[in-house]
């Protein structure tokens, strides 16, 4: 599940192609090298540091504070040392006996001064580390449920000897139908509120074996929720965002076994590959991808010494390619009102009426002299 | 243009705002991953060739479980990236940079609520990973029903044009599971001048009938156009571990994933069809693989047909020697080509793989008067340290593009995550 080294068959899908490992020093007019932008990455790196410097240290829990549940819960009820449990709508730190409530049976040590009765570090007394609250649970309605027998989900707790914390396990949990159902259909937002470090069963039993690079995309629209319980968005944006640096293919150059979409000489197969789904290029790149290439290889009209790649004959014959793949024209010629088709196509041109055979039955005449692109022709 | 940046620039600055400077913040689980590629290219453009040699560095970082007053489940991700070009750059741009996703989320109102803010990717429904700057609140009310939206910016992308300089949506769902779920949603993407990019309509659903089928599809409705922008329909079929059947049908149209302010969106009216299926088998599981697919396709110049296979096979201790072939023939009127291709890894010890890499392609029409491609890399994978890997690539290539072409490339890779509590099934 690891993002970087265990891409699995995700890592499929568009990312710029072959043309963007050769170019990818390259800017379009209008592409972006974002200075404001940076600085807003270093202000959020300033700021993402404080929070990492914030986040507690990794202690093992127990060791702080000596105290033993098995000699605890013999003779006292867990409520006794717990007292906000009950009321307890949310897991807190808050859950656990403050000092005050240890003293009322051992103020004579902290009076004698035997801070290693309780302290695991004398010299360094400290409280309890800090917990991290990682489950959604309301102990007052789940109290009410097992009629305030704590053991129904501690099931261990009171043999443990110290203080360690050991939620109670899954299991625990899915032994109650309501629970169980949550477990088999995959609600794991019920209860957790992060699930992506937990390799749980159901979300392996969610497979993304077969044809997954192909359906994940469908799949993804529809249940997205179920998809972020592993993944968050910098796995996705490794393909899918726009702004990323280079194809996944080298990024992930050691997958071998990855179905990516744009592997080894995409190049020289692109343009076969276009002609043949072209939709599936316009979903990531857009025509103005395709242009920016183009006429940097002096095959598109903005190049600085363009040649044309179509045949001869093709200002008579081109009009049955452009019907069946319009795409194709758009990544080169599309230049808005400098766009070429226009000198011929435009009302009166010598090209003739380019619209499909029942396009008035979907356009008035008026949205032809109200559109700033109809207008380009109809003037 | 002007206007994404500085929306981006308000946004990343209120995210830092909150992460850090209120001091009420704290992330209880902190993961990041660094990667740095340097790689060196022989580039051919327009008939000479040129060396480029890039220095590469992305990052991401994930802190979630961020207490704070204000929100419950509140992570924010960052991921970005910044280059420095060496050598001889195709534009002359010698430093790049950018930011593929920077949000914030939360949710409230006893998780009913969640809220993203930032740059990000909708993905639920007709917005189809639609890469934004923006807001996407969820509300769900109960009984599996919810609301989801979205508004903001799209994301211009790289060498690209804008992709509108506004965009809004929303999603009405109910879900049953966590793997089944209907909804129906709406899109509309504004260009310079308010003019419509995109107005679509759609539906969607997956749903498992049984523990073994499932059905998943999708339909994108053009409003201005009054027709089908996208259709796609799949059913998968997973009698056991060993089998996994697939059959999908899709229809597009082509044109309208053009700007609607294209003039080229003009010109056209015609669909793209293509059913097939596939088929997985595992016969021996985690040894060996194999799988096929087979699709029809039909547009406005004829039929053409794509299919293609593959096996892999692990042996070994451990499966530590892992071979596999495929192969894929595509042919559409006027072109297609024939692929083979063989890659195989191999593991040298806990530390050390090796990994290979060979495809050629046959094409039917020549390029650049050449029919055939070759292309191949060796990678040498050494794991540092837990958490530390290191990459060399090599890559060769002998293309109707250049009869010559070697690529370099090492990549220092760090996955650092932070676990913070386990909780076991």
């Amino acid at each position: 599940m690891s993002g970087l080294f265990d891409m699995g068959t995700l890592k499929g899908f568009p990312n710029p192609p072959a043309m963007a490992r050769r170019r990818r020093s390259r800017q379009a007019p209008h592409a972006r090298t974002h200075r404001g932008a940076w600085i807003a990455v270093a202000a959020l790196g300033i700021a993402a540091c404080a929070t990492m410097l914030g986040t507690r240290r990794a202690k093992q829990p127990g060791e702080e504070i000596r105290q033993s549940h098995a000699v605890h819960a013999k003779d006292l009820p867990c409520v006794m040392c717990h007292e906000d449990v009950p009321e307890a709508v949310t897991v807190t730190d808050r859950l656990r006996p403050p000092e005050a409530k240890c003293l009322e049976c051992h103020s004579d040590k902290k009076e004698q001064k035997e801070c290693g009765f309780c302290h695991a570090d004398p010299a360094h007394p400290g409280t309890y580390p800090p917990e991290s609250h990682a489950i959604i649970i309301s102990h007052k309605l789940h109290l009410k449920l097992v009629s305030d027998d704590c053991t129904a989900c501690h099931v261990k707790l009171s043999e443990y000897a110290r203080v360690r914390p050991r939620p109670p396990t899954m299991k625990s949990c899915t032994k109650c139908h309501e629970h169980r159902v949550d477990f088999d259909e995959g609600r794991c937002g019920r209860c957790h509120t992060d699930l992506k470090r937990f390799p749980l069963r159901p979300v392996a039993e969610f497979s993304h074996a077969g044809d997954f690079v192909r359906q994940h995309g469908s799949i993804a629209r529809s249940t997205t929720d179920a998809c972020v319980q592993c993944h968050d968005q910098t796995f996705c944006a490794d393909c899918h965002a726009r702004t990323a640096p280079m194809r996944v293919e080298l990024k992930f150059s050691e997958n071998v076994t990855s179905d990516f979409i744009h592997r080894g000489d995409y190049l020289t197969r692109h343009g076969i590959e276009a002609r043949s789904d072209p939709v599936l290029c316009q979903r990531c790149h857009g025509t103005s991808f395709c242009t920016a290439c183009h006429n940097q290889e002096n095959v598109g009209p903005g190049g600085s010494n363009p040649r044309s790649p179509h045949p001869a004959g093709w200002a008579t014959s081109h009009a049955t390619s452009a019907r069946r793949d319009i795409v194709s024209c758009a990544s080169c010629h599309d230049q808005g009102p400098n766009s070429n088709c226009i000198g011929c196509h435009r009302v009166g041109g010598m090209g003739g009426n380019p619209h499909p055979a029942n396009w008035r039955q979907k356009h008035s005449p008026a949205e032809a002299y109200g559109t700033a692109m109809c207008r380009y022709c109809h003037q | 243009m002007a206007t994404s940046h500085m929306k981006l620039r308000a946004i990343l600055a209120g995210l830092a705002a909150l992460a850090g400077g209120t001091g009420l913040a704290r992330a209880e689980s902190v993961s990041a991953s660094a990667t740095t590629i340097v790689s060196g290219q022989r580039d051919p453009r327009d008939g000479t060739v040129r060396t480029v040699v890039p220095f590469l560095e992305l990052v991401s970082l994930r802190a979630s479980e961020i207490n704070n007053p204000l929100l419950d489940d509140t992570q924010i991700v960052v991921s970005g990236w910044g280059e420095v070009v060496a050598g001889d750059p195709r534009d002359g741009k010698s430093a790049l940079g950018d930011v593929d996703v920077a949000y914030l989320q939360g949710s409230t109102w006893h998780r009913r609520v969640t809220l993203r803010l930032g740059r990000q990717l909708v993905v639920p429904g007709s917005a189809a990973n639609l890469q934004l700057d923006g807001l996407a609140p969820t509300l769900r009310v109960g009984a599996g029903f919810g609301l989801s939206g979205f508004v903001g910016v799209p994301v211009t992308p790289r060498f690209g044009y804008s992709r509108g300089e506004f965009a809004t949506g929303a999603r009405a769902f109910w879900s049953r599971s966590y793997e089944s779920e209907v909804g129906v949603s709406i899109l509309e993407i504004l260009g310079a001048g308010r003019h419509v990019f995109r107005r679509d309509a759609g539906v969607d659903a997956r749903y498992r009938l049984t523990d073994s089928l499932a059905l998943s599809g999708l339909a994108r409705w053009s409003l201005p156009e009054s027709r089908m922008a996208e259709a796609d329909v799949a059913a998968n079929w997973r009698p056991c571990r060993y089998l996994d059947v697939t059959t999908d049908y899709r229809r597009t149209a082509p044109d309208l994933f053009l700007p609607r302010y294209s003039i080229f969106a003009v010109f056209a009216q015609e669909t793209r069809d293509e059913f097939g299926g596939f088929v997985a088998l595992r016969p021996w599981p985690r040894r060996l693989d194999v799988q096929g697919d087979f699709h029809e396709v039909h547009d406005a110049s004829g039929w053409g047909w794509n299919t293609g296979g593959k096996a892999s096979l692990r042996f070994g201790s451990n499966g530590g020697t892992r071979v596999g072939v495929e192969s894929r023939r595509l042919r559409i009127p006027g072109g297609g080509y024939l692929m083979g291709r063989v890659f195989a890894w191999q593991t040298i010890n806990t530390k050390i793989r090796l990994v290979a890499d060979f495809d050629a392609y046959d094409l039917d029409q020549p390029l650049n008067g050449q029919n055939r491609s070759f292309f191949g890399s060796g990678s040498l994978v050494y794991d540092v340290a837990p958490a530390w890997r290191a990459v060399l690539t090599g890559m060769e290539n002998v293309t109707p593009y250049a009869t010559h072409q070697m690529e370099g490339l090492l990549k220092v890779i760090y996955d650092g995550r932070r676990a913070v509590k386990e909780v076991r099934p």
